[in-house]
């Protein structure tokens, strides 16, 4: 009997809120017609939703939609100082990897009538270096945070670069959301 | 970013975010730190949010930074966290007057069980105010928290065991009351 009372005062809170099926409904029911505890407990729960359900609503203060809108423009000014900083950095990175690209590759990207004079141990070497450059490069961006990449490039991105990045939905919390 | 969705949001959620803030934490510059937060936090996830969930994730959230701040409370308190067994007997003898709700006039019942439920662990006191004061369903409340109806149903349960001293019934509701709400 003890642990259908427990049962019973479990499912009071929806019982009395109206959230429980007909059939759960009955036997509660009849449970409480033969059992005084559990009268007791369910006067109880009435009491507790009386109780906070009269509280009164309460008005949030006339400046706080300013006070809002305040810290959301100095969380944005915030967001676009660091923005800017880290643009400068990653627009740095990039143009460097696009020199050195440009001064790696043989013929220099510019006129194939030229006659070939690297040899195979300089084009090794040249994409060793091209290969470091953009590791470089990529090391910038992956420090780089997800929104000022997207605010940086956009859709630009190609879409392994983007599937690397692993843009997650936020998760809402109090701490980290 | 949709401003006019977002000032709507604002708009038609501030009130219901500072009371459950206000009911939670009894502190009304708390409560207007809390529902800034949440607002600012609302505005820079807003992309993210599905269209139509905002209420929810804002509960979600306003519940996740009254339980922060009531934590850190508690450890500025040097309470270490650990749940105080005769709390409920030793508490501030306010012999009902008026609480940091005073501009709200609540009545003597409401501010003893308000003052009996700051016993309770941060989470359940906020559930108590989601179900009870907000009349959340249970099923809503367990979406927003991605918990279960049946885990929040012991835990509320558990929560009117331990306030069971401050809950005396005026009168027995009879089965009367009962059969009306099913």
């Amino acid at each position: 009997m003890i642990n259908r009372c427990r049962e019973i005062e479990i499912e009071l809170a929806a019982y009395a809120a109206g959230e429980i099926e007909p059939a759960e409904r009955d036997q509660v029911h009849s449970h409480l017609d033969g059992c005084a505890a559990c009268r007791a407990e369910l006067a109880r729960e009435m009491t507790l939703r009386e109780t906070l359900g009269g509280l009164p609503a309460a008005s949030a203060p006339a400046n706080l939609d300013n006070q809002i809108r305040a810290a959301i423009h100095t969380a944005r000014t915030d967001s676009r100082s660091w923005l800017s900083r880290h643009r400068l950095a990653a627009a740095v990175t990039v143009a460097a990897a696009s020199l050195a690209l440009v001064l790696i590759m043989p013929n220099g990207g510019r006129d194939s009538s030229v006659q070939q004079t690297w040899t195979d141990m300089e084009i090794a070497t040249a994409r060793e270096e091209v290969i470091f450059t953009l590791g470089l490069t990529a090391r910038v961006l992956d420090r780089t945070q997800k929104n000022a990449i997207i605010e940086v490039f956009g859709n630009q991105l190609p879409n392994s670069v983007n599937e690397s990045l692993k843009l997650d939905k936020p998760e809402p919390s109090g701490g980290n959301g | 970013m949709d401003h006019a969705l977002f000032t709507k949001l604002l708009e038609g959620n501030r009130d219901r975010v500072y009371s459950h803030a206000l009911y939670c934490l009894r502190d009304p510059e708390d409560a207007q730190d809390v529902t800034q937060d949440a607002f600012v936090k609302l505005w820079r996830n807003f992309e993210d949010i599905a269209p139509g969930k905002e209420a929810g994730w804002l509960m979600r959230v306003v519940h996740n930074l009254c339980i922060d701040l009531i934590r850190k409370r508690k450890a500025q308190r040097n309470n270490f966290g650990f749940p105080d067994p005769d709390a409920l007997e030793r508490l501030p003898d306010r012999g009902g007057q008026p609480g940091p709700e005073d501009a709200l006039h609540l009545d003597q019942q409401q501010r003893f069980l308000l003052d009996a439920m700051d016993t309770l662990a941060p989470e359940t006191r906020s559930v108590m105010v989601m179900h009870y004061f907000q009349e959340m369903k249970l099923q809503e409340i367990a979406e927003v928290l991605g918990k279960t109806v049946s885990a929040l149903k012991v835990q509320i349960h558990r929560a009117r065991k331990s306030l069971r001293l401050v809950l005396t019934a005026p009168c027995e509701p009879g089965l009367d009351v009962k059969r009306e709400t099913g």
